[in-house]
């Protein structure tokens, strides 16, 4: 055999080790924690396959569990399922500020679920301009309580992700494949069948399951607009399980089942799927000879329109009324300001991790082979899966008496927040990853480039993009997110999504929404300093 | 000299055993149809593959042990062999060095082996402002910069018109005759290797069908290079 | 490799504590008492600065703030902590998990010596110090509602378009009080309630302030929240259409309580503290920043914002040992009732 050279530049084995198997550690030893505190309080030792089968006898717990997959799989369909014809429409037509719309896309990812919510419902709830509509055009007791609600929030909060994925797709279609459609004279169909298909076939997987892991996990969207505990979720089980009967056995059981069940999924279905490239420019538009009818026209901008609608209204809602906090209250830059760089570090710290964690990931991956490939993304699917409360439950019980945790609520968040970004920093990372390899690998082989060089001269430069886009991503999710800090608590220094939901639970209603709309643009500033400013200007 | 003894390679369900040698300072074309295993060979003696039970010496000496890298070769490929992102010079110069840390001795070499590649207004261009042939020019420039005996091309002029190409065959003939450089090509263009080989190769379902002295091998086709000329 | 990968996160772990960690200045002279208690009592809007500053003046001693989360979180921390948690004092237990409590084995009596406690029901102080309370109440907005429901029966029997947006008892403390609530007003008639209450819950929400929010958005009638809600409108927005619906049912009351814990090491500066936290200074604190009745104040020296309340004719509230028993078959009934 030969000796292969020492080429692999971010990492070899020992960190790539670290990165898959730190995340699933943290996982597994905060349930096992759970667990081994739940015997000595319950006095009694009970066994798995009795807590197990007490579990699956519960009616509630096995309808949270049957509602729980049922809304995130129609939410994560019908979210591709609107994404194919806006991003077929983006990607054939072009028109001025499509890159701003484009960037705007990510703002319902990083609103405060709760903002979001009630911008929502601004448009399609009670007095909202959707409900007089639906009034006037004679549909009486229009309400969006209910699976509707819920559905309707995720297509709100997940069109976006799907939308940019798949508009990727179209634009990597080789210009000569539209050529040759046009050639061969082929319909609209034709197309569909031929050229489409085959890139959607690809893409679809990957978008249904990541959806799908988002929204299986969304409780308080659920909760809110689901009208009832028929919609409820695995994760109120936890609650309930923690708070009043302080049954940690039976929350841990309820963690492993989300966890297993959710991730599971999402792990299967990539395996089952092929692989694609992502992280291509988002520039430019298609030339497709079959869509030049005046009537395909009017079908793409009245989808572009549509949709644009539906995603701006409720973010123009929250914008007006934070605009409105901001003008009626006083600015509270005291609070503020050290509200935001508490954010600011803690999505810092949450890019670093997320860097440590993925770069490795994505290099192990191409590493591997064929599907097998896929298994990197477990570590961060059962990050992103695992309830919050039970892994801060279990990550207290854990570190407790080593740590003052108190004192480490923003690390914890930043780790946290850093290794739920790990999913999307792959979809970005690891083609590009595998790109530079298939290209340049024996280049860098030949030329005897050791790892440092290699980074320094291959990687980094031609990884920057997709990088910046990773830690944009990671820092406006991590600025946004409410994450841990509620479970170790911290109100004296609280960060700003803490502190806008503080103001909400002491009647301060208008003020929190000032706070998230300063909340959003520090999010999106922060996106647009990594995005744009890393991704650098390419020289020429 | 090259000597491939009884080299076996197995990638997934297909495999090859090659033995071939190459005279020093020769020219060696291998031809034969897509999928007989050509590539797969210089990939061999290039380091990228690992290999089987057989052997790979160049004047003498065994390659197992060695990284690419240290190999005393050189490989072109058809695509990919310039980093897009950085200048014509930088690709050249990394063949001195890969850190590019050069001092301005050894930038003047990067500089007069443009020259020889007739280059010289070209140095500070991206790839992508050069045209095809002048990318594969820049390549060879590198190559000559790494003074490797042995020089293995892998179809680098194949997207290139037949004008240009056979330019390119005296370019990279002249240069390695100056530098006593041992070739083997990958090609599927036989008057190729009638033009510039000293020795052909006919690579055939991963074993080699026939091999001689380029004249004399064109002349007496075997059955199998009959079916593959048509 | 990995040495860098863990010497990196060190660094960024330390970078993020060292904008934490409070610098606690004479920390070598002066004991700690350190107080668990919810989030919302200690932001700038609720009296923990205030209570914190006033006590400090006079015990010669630091109080540091633990908050994990809501009461049930706060509770729940001391007993992962166990015998081995640095409280002292935990402040805001739910008088609903007063059973819990007392078998957990975590707290112990006080000394503090508790005279004049206005509270509308008889309460043994011995180890949980009542500090504030309220009664549950549904809140409407008087503009906007003109038949406001005056009872539970009223409530079912109003148009179907009378919407009222609930919290989860699963996950939230008012969404318990009105588990109770229904309980202690129907009785073993309580799945029936709920089951002819459903068609006038718009939604159930996580938390009090999805719920509350919702409804300052109009999207429903009236929300479950406190007769004390109102107050807030009026002191703080000078808005007097919001109002709580007074039932002839009586209402569930909460009441919030405060106790030493077995393990603390400064049980007389623990005590002192309770004592404070019912004494005068405190008590004025209290009902315009946590807005809940205070317990040691005649009714006469409220807060003006408090006077014109709806006032329940009847307060309701379990006996706390009956509580969990009661509550695991309530919460039944209500995911029987409404998942149907």
């Amino acid at each position: 055999m030969i000796r292969q050279a020492n080429h692999k530049a971010f990492a070899n084995g020992i960190p790539a080790l670290f990165a898959f198997l730190a995340p699933l550690t943290l996982v597994v030893a905060s349930i096992g924690a759970l667990w081994s505190m739940a015997a000595p309080t319950l006095g009694e030792t009970s066994s798995v396959g009795s807590a197990l089968s007490s579990l699956f006898s519960d009616v509630y717990v096995m309808r949270a569990v049957r509602f729980t997959l049922m809304q995130a799989a129609l939410s994560a369909i019908l979210s591709a399922l609107l994404a194919i014809p806006l991003a077929r429409a983006l990607a054939t037509r072009n028109f001025p500020g499509k890159a701003a719309i484009l960037s705007l896309f990510g703002a319902p990812f990083i609103l405060p679920v709760i903002v979001a919510i009630l911008g929502l419902l601004a448009i399609w709830g009670k007095n909202g301009p959707m409900h007089t509509l639906a009034t006037g055009i004679g549909i009486s007791g229009f309400s969006i309580y209910g699976l509707p609600g819920i559905l309707l929030a995720h297509v709100f909060f997940n069109l976006p992700l799907a939308t940019r994925i798949l508009l990727q797709g179209w634009l990597a279609i080789p210009a000569e494949q539209w050529r040759l459609a046009a050639q061969l004279g082929m319909s609209s169909k034709a197309i569909a069948r031929h050229i489409e298909w085959p890139m959607l076939k690809e893409r679809l997987p990957g978008v249904l399951a990541i959806i799908f892991l988002l929204c299986a996990t969304s409780f308080t969207v659920v909760l809110a607009l689901g009208g009832g505990p028929k919609a409820t979720t695995i994760e109120l089980a936890i609650y309930q399980a923690i708070r009043y009967d302080f049954d940690l056995e039976r929350a841990a059981l309820l963690a492993c089942l989300q966890i297993i069940l959710c991730a599971g999924l999402a792990v299967i279905s990539r395996l089952i799927t092929q692989d694609h490239d992502t992280g291509e420019s988002l520039g430019g538009a298609i030339h497709r000879s079959d869509r030049t009818s005046r009537a395909s026209r009017w079908v793409d901008w009245s989808v572009i329109i549509l949709a644009l609608a539906f995603l701006a209204m409720p973010l123009m809602a929250a914008f007006l009324r934070g605009v409105n906090g901001l003008i009626m209250n006083p600015f509270d830059a005291a609070a503020l300001l050290p509200a935001a760089l508490r954010s600011i570090a803690v999505a810092m710290g949450a890019c670093l991790v997320m860097g440590l964690i993925s770069l490795p990931l994505a290099q192990l991956s191409i590493h591997l082979k064929g599907k097998t490939r896929r298994l990197v993304e477990l570590p961060g699917f059962a990050i992103m899966v695992a309830p919050p409360i039970a892994l801060g439950a279990g990550l207290f019980i854990l570190l407790h008496q080593h740590i003052p945790i108190d004192r480490l609520a923003l690390p914890l968040t930043s780790l946290l927040n850093g290794l739920q970004a790990v999913p999307f920093a792959l979809i970005l990372l690891t083609p590009a990853m595998g790109q530079i390899k298939r290209d340049y690998g024996k280049q860098i082989q030949q030329l005897g480039m050791n790892s440092k060089t290699a980074i320094r001269l291959v990687h980094w430069p031609l990884m920057r993009k997709p990088i910046g886009l990773s830690l944009g991503i990671t820092a406006a999710l991590s600025i946004g997110d409410l994450g841990v800090i509620a479970l170790f608590g911290s109100p004296t220094a609280p960060t700003l999504p803490l502190y806008l939901y503080q103001q909400m639970g002491a009647y301060h209603m208008d003020q929190a929404y000032g706070s998230g709309l300063i909340l959003t643009l520090v999010a999106f500033a922060f996106f647009l300093i990594f995005d744009k400013g890393l991704a650098g200007r390419d020289k020429n | 000299m090259i000597r491939i003894d009884h080299l076996f390679i197995a990638l997934d369900d297909w495999q090859m055993t090659v033995s071939l040698t190459v005279k020093a300072g020769s020219f060696c074309a291998l031809i034969g149809p897509s999928g007989a295993g050509k590539s797969t060979i210089l990939n061999a003696i290039a380091g990228f593959l690992p290999h089987g039970s057989g052997q790979i010496f160049i004047d003498g000496q065994d390659m197992a042990p060695l990284a690419p890298a240290d190999r005393p070769v050189s490989m072109l490929f058809q695509d990919h062999n310039l980093f897009n992102h950085m200048t014509v010079a930088q690709n050249v110069a990394l063949g001195i060095n890969p850190t590019l840390k050069l001092n301005k001795q050894q930038w003047q070499k990067v500089h007069d082996a443009l020259d020889q590649v007739e280059l010289s207004g070209m140095a500070e261009r991206l790839p992508r402002a050069l045209s095809g042939g002048q990318r594969q020019r820049a390549s060879l420039a590198r190559a000559i910069l790494r003074e490797r005996p042995v020089l293995l091309l892998d179809e680098p002029f194949a997207a290139l018109g037949p004008a240009l190409r056979k330019d390119m065959l005296k370019l990279v003939s002249t240069l390695a005759e100056k530098n006593g450089q041992t070739i083997i090509m990958v090609t599927h263009h036989p008057e190729d290797a009638r033009l510039a080989a000293d020795q052909t190769a006919l690579v055939q379902d991963g074993a080699i069908a026939q091999v001689g002295p380029s004249e004399t091998f064109f002349a007496n086709p075997t059955e199998a290079l009959k079916a593959y000329m048509g | 490799m990995k040495a860098l990968t863990l010497s990196l996160l060190a660094a960024s772990l330390g970078l993020t504590t060292s904008l934490v960690a409070v610098p606690s200045a004479n920390a070598a002279d002066k004991p700690t008492l350190t107080v668990y208690t919810y989030d919302s009592f200690n932001t700038e809007w609720g009296p923990g600065p205030a209570i914190k500053e006033g006590f400090e003046k006079t015990c010669g001693c630091t109080v540091e703030y633990v908050s994990p989360g809501d009461a049930t979180e706060t509770f729940n921390r001391l007993r992962l902590e166990g015998g081995s948690s640095k409280a002292d004092v935990l402040v805001g237990l739910d008088s609903n998990l007063v059973a819990d409590a007392q078998k957990s084995g975590l707290f112990e009596p006080n000394s503090v010596a508790i005279e004049g406690l206005h509270l509308p029901i008889e309460w043994d102080a011995s180890t949980f110090v009542p500090f504030d309370w309220g009664y549950f109440a549904f809140v409407y907005d008087s503009n906007k509602l003109s038949s406001v429901p005056s009872s539970f029966e009223e409530l079912i029997n109003a148009p179907d378009d009378l919407k009222i947006v609930i919290e989860d008892p699963r996950s939230s403390t008012p969404g318990l009080g009105l588990l109770l609530w229904v309980k202690d007003v129907y009785g073993e008639k309580a799945a029936d309630a709920w089951k002819q209450l459903s068609p006038h819950i718009l939604t159930v929400t996580k938390g009090w302030s999805e719920a509350y929010g919702m409804f300052l958005e109009g999207q429903a009638d009236m929300v479950l929240s406190y007769t004390t809600s109102p107050a807030y409108h009026i002191a703080a927005e000078n808005k007097t259409n919001y109002k709580a619906a007074a039932f002839k049912d009586g209402h569930y009351m909460q009441v919030e309580l405060a106790a030493v814990t077995k393990s603390s090491q400064n049980k007389d500066l623990a005590n002192a503290f309770l004592s404070y936290l019912i004494g005068p200074e405190a008590q004025t604190v209290i009902p315009t920043t946590n807005w809940m009745y205070p317990v040691a104040m005649p009714e006469g020296e409220w807060p003006a914002s408090f006077k014109d309340l709806a006032k329940p004719d009847k307060a309701l509230l379990f006996d706390t040992e009956e509580v969990p028993a009661i509550r695991k078959k309530a919460l039944d009934e209500w995911l029987g009732a409404l998942s149907q």
